[in-house]
């Protein structure tokens, strides 16, 4: 991997600044976007994009079979979200935006392989869609000259609510961005908006989850003025399916009536839930043919006699609650976090492509419009690429 | 990203946010366009007039050619000739039809934007304005402004409604420390 990093300097914080960009390096942060830029050649792309492609048309195709057998328990649906999911496969269909794949391996020999599909909230848009192109600048200008990045994320985001729009032509194309509160989920849907606007979105609007009304009756609305109140046509959250559906379980009846009404659009659609879901994994070789990028997977731990495997709850995120296990019964790295009382699958290990500080890449490929678009990576000093991972730009050489 | 769980920044964040969004109080409703386009010489259109419909499916252009043929485009034609990529992979065709083809549409559609089909096209309606040049003449711009300009604009500021029936709020709350990106 040494080979392949060209020393380039951070960004200033006025340049982030200057993009509304400057969390990312506050505090514990300042050292989030590495001092380094990945070189790829050109060919090296198609090993990204085409698996990632081949493996979301996979995934689609065995929530579909989920959908049609009714796998709920078996693919991690809560019993509350059944009657959504299932609504939303059957009315839904195509409505799925955006999702991002983590993949371990992809350079040099080390085999591509799919770690998970983010395919219901996720993060590092603001970093994939707007810091890397400004890493790019910071090359030296010899290796600038031919620089590109494979980066169609805006594009592929425009397109995918371009064709959610179409789909719904008889609606105002206004839209509620719906957030939890936390300032890196608002960064994220600062993509979204922009993205909207450039689609032919008339009004985008944002809101804390706490702040919107929803109305089983008349849809999703805001208060604006006191006791004056406007109607969402359109909704993009980010807030999981699952969090709403566990925590919220009030509010996910209320959305289930909503959809099933036709009242609002939410986007992703409840169907994602599928996709963001873990246990969908152990499930693929049945429902969706297996691919060369698949890692085996299983419910039960039985199944790696040889106690190699990663060990990960089905709604986990940011390598939250995740242990490895190389051979022993004694794992060999674990984190602790909130999704504790979840159910687990077991995943075999895969290999990471390593530098000689012994760090691990992680490559990221995002699915938006229906089209794998973009590609970033995260550096981690350890063995689970987690939140203290930082965040390293490509760059394509010709 | 790492966990920030300071509760008086995430308070802080809550306050911009709201106060970002307090202002923005109306939503623009259904409505389209018809507009008129006549090609002045060749593949060079103006916009000959401009009405109001009730729906925005509804929008179309009515495209008058130089050869006296006429042809009527609904936007979500428009919008998929725009997006269809097959449309600049003509614009690269050599063969003189294609080509010709796609620069009479292109060069047709970006003038019927730059009237009031581009609030159809996702044109802010609070920032542009139909631009008089578009237009076969000055009166034909006054002319549309002061009649559809007026009655559309008129017809787009949906006001508020009254609190939703069974409508509940307040959700969410618990998780505002922590971020749900994967």
């Amino acid at each position: 991997m040494d080979r392949r990093l060209t020393e380039t300097g951070r960004l200033s914080p006025k340049q982030l600044r200057k993009r509304g960009l400057e969390w990312f390096i506050e505090g514990d942060n300042h050292d989030y976007f590495a001092p380094e830029l990945l070189r790829l050649a050109d060919n090296e792309i198609a090993a990204f994009s085409q698996p990632a492609g081949e493996l979301y048309e996979r995934l689609l195709l065995a929530i579909r079979k989920v959908g049609e057998r009714e796998l709920w328990e078996a693919a991690g649906i809560p019993a509350n979200a059944v009657e959504a999911v299932d609504y939303s496969l059957r009315r839904e269909w195509g409505n799925h935006l955006v999702g991002r794949f983590d993949f371990a391996g992809g350079l040099d020999d080390v085999p591509l392989k799919m770690l998970e599909f983010n395919g219901d909230t996720l993060s590092l848009m603001p970093e994939t869609l707007s810091v890397q192109p400004m890493m790019l600048e910071l090359l030296p200008r010899r290796e600038r000259k031919n620089a590109r990045q494979w980066n169609h994320l805006r594009t592929g985001l425009v397109k995918g609510l371009q064709k959610i729009l179409q789909r719904y032509p008889n609606r105002p194309a206004n839209l509620l961005l719906i957030g939890l509160g936390h300032e890196e989920d608002w960064l994220n849907l600062d993509v979204i908006e922009m993205a909207a606007k450039q689609a032919g979105f008339e009004e985008v609007h944002r809101a804390p989850m706490e702040e919107v009304i929803f109305s089983e009756e008349e849809g999703i609305f805001l208060e604006v003025e006191p006791d004056e109140y406007l109607r969402y046509d359109f909704v993009f959250k980010m807030a999981p399916w699952e969090f709403i559906a566990y925590e919220e379980p009030e509010l996910m009846g209320l959305l289930t009536q909503i959809i099933k009404r036709d009242l609002c659009v939410i986007l992703n659609p409840a169907y994602s839930m599928l996709l963001q879901s873990k246990a969908l994994l152990p499930l693929l070789e049945e429902l969706g043919g297996l691919h060369p990028a698949m890692l085996k997977a299983s419910r039960s731990v039985a199944d790696f006699p040889d106690h190699r495997y990663a060990e990960k709850p089905i709604y986990g995120r940011t390598g939250d609650n995740v242990r490895l296990f190389d051979g022993s019964p004694q794992s060999i790295a674990e984190n602790d976090g909130d999704y504790g009382d979840l159910p687990r699958i077991y995943q075999q290990l895969a290999p990471f492509n390593v530098d000689s500080d012994g760090d691990r890449y992680q490559p990221s490929v995002y699915i938006a419009g229906g089209e794998a678009c973009a590609l970033c990576f995260r550096r981690q000093d350890g063995l689970i690429v987690d939140d203290d991972a930082e965040f390293i730009g490509h760059y394509i050489s010709t | 990203m790492r966990k920030h769980t300071t509760a008086f920044a995430s308070a802080l964040v809550l306050a911009l946010i709201l106060s970002g969004c307090g202002g923005a109080q109306r939503v623009d409703q259904d409505a389209g366009i018809v507009t008129t386009v006549r090609e002045v010489s060749e593949g060079e259109f103006k916009i000959e007039d401009e009405q109001m419909v009730e729906s925005k499916s509804a929008s179309a252009i009515i495209a008058k050619y130089a050869d006296n043929t006429t042809d009527t485009i609904p936007l979500s034609e428009m919008q998929q000739m725009m997006n269809d990529s097959t449309l600049s992979q003509a614009a690269q065709d050599t063969t003189h039809h294609r080509h010709h083809h796609y620069r009479r549409h292109s060069s047709m559609f970006s003038i019927v934007s730059y009237g009031m089909m581009g609030y159809m096209l996702g044109r802010s309606r609070s920032s542009f304005r139909p631009r008089p040049s578009a237009y076969v003449n000055q009166s034909t711009y006054q002319r549309v402004s002061s009649t559809t300009g007026t009655r559309f604009r008129n017809a787009t500021s949906r006001t508020t409604s009254s609190r939703p029936s069974k409508g509940k709020s307040g959700y969410g709350g618990s998780r505002s420390t922590r971020s749900s990106g994967g």
